[in-house]
């Protein structure tokens, strides 16, 4: 469906009505009785999520992407692995969606132990700060989907929009940042680099590699 | 949308961008509307989140609320500046106490119960708290969603908050830390209209949508108990599924609470019946509205009164209250007290009761794009 005068093409997403009804072994076959841990919103061409899926053979791993060529370019990558090297690549996968409204359709309470929003929008516009993937009303819908102790990982090479993400992380009760030593100590991170296309990129254009991971931590509310 | 609420002295109707109270005694009307200033109307129109600037154009309706103490009265413009007032009533006069701007076109305002605060949820998705105790200190940002709200509500504890959205949504999360969401409501496949608590059973949740369904939830959990399909008891005549507007819900029993419905495009509000506590049982008691007038809102008062609003030129309030056989009748006399402002009541109904904007299919795909064709 063509439509207004951008020509941009606009098309019907698939989501479920309530976790539930979600039939998630089209997707992962071999893991019928897991659910997904790792969420890469935005996965784009699904570089991190491959590496993610090698990195971490036990944990299923979704790719959240919105944009229809992509996500299925990104499906077709996995398919084509999984035939390459049978048994590997199974606990990867992609869906084609939209992030910002049915997170909650596909995720219970909780179940999620990381969440990556790699090079999102930046959206400059003052107007459209809102339509960021990381903004207050959203973090409380992540941090609903994260179980306690689960990471948030941003990465940017934009510095306002790194500034933005960290005072909404820092603003956020649920929220608290996680220090330096900790990230070197985390294998994940080099992939963030390494295996993002748009990582690499950044490495190879030398541009800022602004990072911040945030751990989701209990209410302070109840406590106090 | 407007609206009619009420108590045992007074009835409130919202209208363009003002509150007409009435009085149930006599039939009084009065009108409460914002102090009159230099409507600089800017010819700018910028789109906000999630809207095409042709939305943009649609006129809103005011918004009123009554808290349950009966003492303080709400109304959220939507013409000229935007603001939230507050009147309280002191012996006989209503003062106005408070003028606040707000940023964006409210959708729903509601006191808390204790009447500390009252709550905006505005079209941009966003809810505001205002202080009633504090009628000077500035709007705090409570929670927002992606879509735009339709209604929020807080618990009789005033331990968690609702909304719902235009996009199917139902949220429950603590308040006043309404960062922290508790549980989703997911179920409706269309706008989520209405939101009240089954007041025998305060632990469920009742909402209306536009999906033609009433849908009771156990909210803490975001568990489906019931879902009550209105068209199969009220059949629109081309077999279409109507809207659900919004419902109203009043105890009768520690075990039953009676629910109006008032259904898009219909002139039947059915009411029913619901018995039990962890075994719901539903029963439709009757169905009224005869002529061919839109019912544009239905509202139970404490008084055991229920207020129909209806598109009418002769009778756009009508008051009816029921017997010990839940057979409806329509209160005459105070009916009638109300007949001589009809005229004032049309401006009510100049906005549809819901706007088409509602039904409008999300544009998700904000990247993928195609050459364009000269």
């Amino acid at each position: 469906m063509i439509d207004n005068k951008y020509g941009i093409y606009r098309a019907e997403l698939d989501y479920p009505v309530h976790p539930d009804l979600m039939d998630w072994s089209k997707l992962y076959p071999e893991f019928p009785n897991k659910r997904v841990e790792f969420a890469d919103v935005g996965c784009g061409y699904g570089g991190l999520l491959v590496a993610l899926g090698e990195l971490f053979p036990d944990v299923l791993s979704l790719g959240l992407e919105i944009r229809v060529k992509v996500s299925q370019f990104v499906m077709e990558r996995i398919k084509a692995l999984r035939l390459q090297e049978p048994g590997k690549h199974q606990n990867v996968a992609c869906l084609r969606t939209n992030a910002m409204k049915y997170l909650p359709n596909f995720f219970y309470r909780g179940q999620l132990k990381k969440m990556f929003f790699l090079f999102p929008d930046p959206h400059f516009k003052e107007s459209k700060h809102e339509w960021r993937i990381i903004s207050r009303s959203l973090l409380s819908e992540y941090a609903y989907l994260l179980c306690e102790g689960g990471l948030v990982y941003t990465v940017t090479d934009v510095p306002d929009l790194n500034q933005w993400m960290v005072k909404c992380l820092d603003e956020h009760p649920m929220f608290e940042r996680v220090s330096q030593e900790e990230l070197d100590k985390d294998p994940v991170v080099p992939k963030l680099w390494d295996s993002s296309e748009e990582g690499q990129k950044v490495t190879r254009n030398d541009g800022p590699k602004l990072l911040a991971v945030y751990r989701r931590v209990a209410d302070p509310f109840d406590s106090s | 949308m407007a609206s009619i609420t009420g108590n045992k002295e007074m009835l409130a109707v919202s209208g363009g961008n003002s509150v007409y109270l009435l009085e149930r005694k006599n039939g009084s009307l009065q009108t409460l509307e914002p102090p009159v200033e230099d409507i600089k109307i800017t010819t700018k129109k910028v789109p906000k989140k999630g809207e095409t600037s042709s939305e943009h154009a649609d006129k809103h309706m005011a918004c009123a609320a009554l808290s349950s103490c009966g003492r303080y009265l709400a109304l959220a413009t939507c013409r000229g500046t935007k603001s939230l007032l507050i009147w309280q009533l002191e012996g006989q006069t209503w003062s106005l106490i408070s003028q606040r701007p707000i940023g964006r076109a409210a959708s729903k305002i509601r006191f808390t119960n204790s009447a500390s605060r009252v709550l905006i949820a505005d079209k941009a998705g966003d809810v505001y708290s205002f202080s009633v105790t504090e009628p000077t200190k500035e709007k705090e940002w409570l929670l927002g969603h992606i879509a735009m709200l339709l209604d929020v509500t807080v618990s009789d504890d005033e331990k968690y908050i609702i909304s719902c959205d235009r996009d199917d949504k139902i949220r429950v999360a603590r308040f006043p830390n309404c960062y922290n969401i508790n549980s989703y409501c997911l179920g409706h496949t269309s706008f989520v209209t209405s939101l009240s608590f089954l007041p025998h059973n305060l632990c469920i949740l009742v909402s209306s949508s536009g999906d033609g369904c009433i849908k009771l939830w156990k909210y803490l959990e975001g568990k489906e108990l019931l879902s009550i399909p209105i068209n199969k008891y009220v059949p629109a005549l081309d077999g279409e599924i109507l809207p659900i507007k919004q419902c109203s819900v009043f105890q009768v029993s520690p075990e039953a609470s009676l629910m109006s419905v008032c259904i898009g495009s219909s002139s039947k509000c059915p009411i029913f019946k619901i018995d039990g506590t962890d075994n719901l049982q539903v029963k439709l008691l009757c169905t009224i509205g005869s002529e061919d007038q839109e019912v544009w809102c239905t509202q139970f008062t404490k008084d055991n009164s229920m207020l129909l609003m209806k598109n009418n030129k002769m009778r756009p309030v009508e008051v009816w209250s029921w017997d010990e056989n839940y057979d409806f009748l329509l209160n005459q006399n105070e009916t009638e007290l109300y007949e001589k402002h009809s005229d004032t009541f049309q401006e009510c109904f100049s906005c549809p009761s819901i706007p088409s904007m509602l039904y409008r299919k999300n544009y998700d795909e904000p990247a993928d794009k195609v050459k364009k064709h000269s």
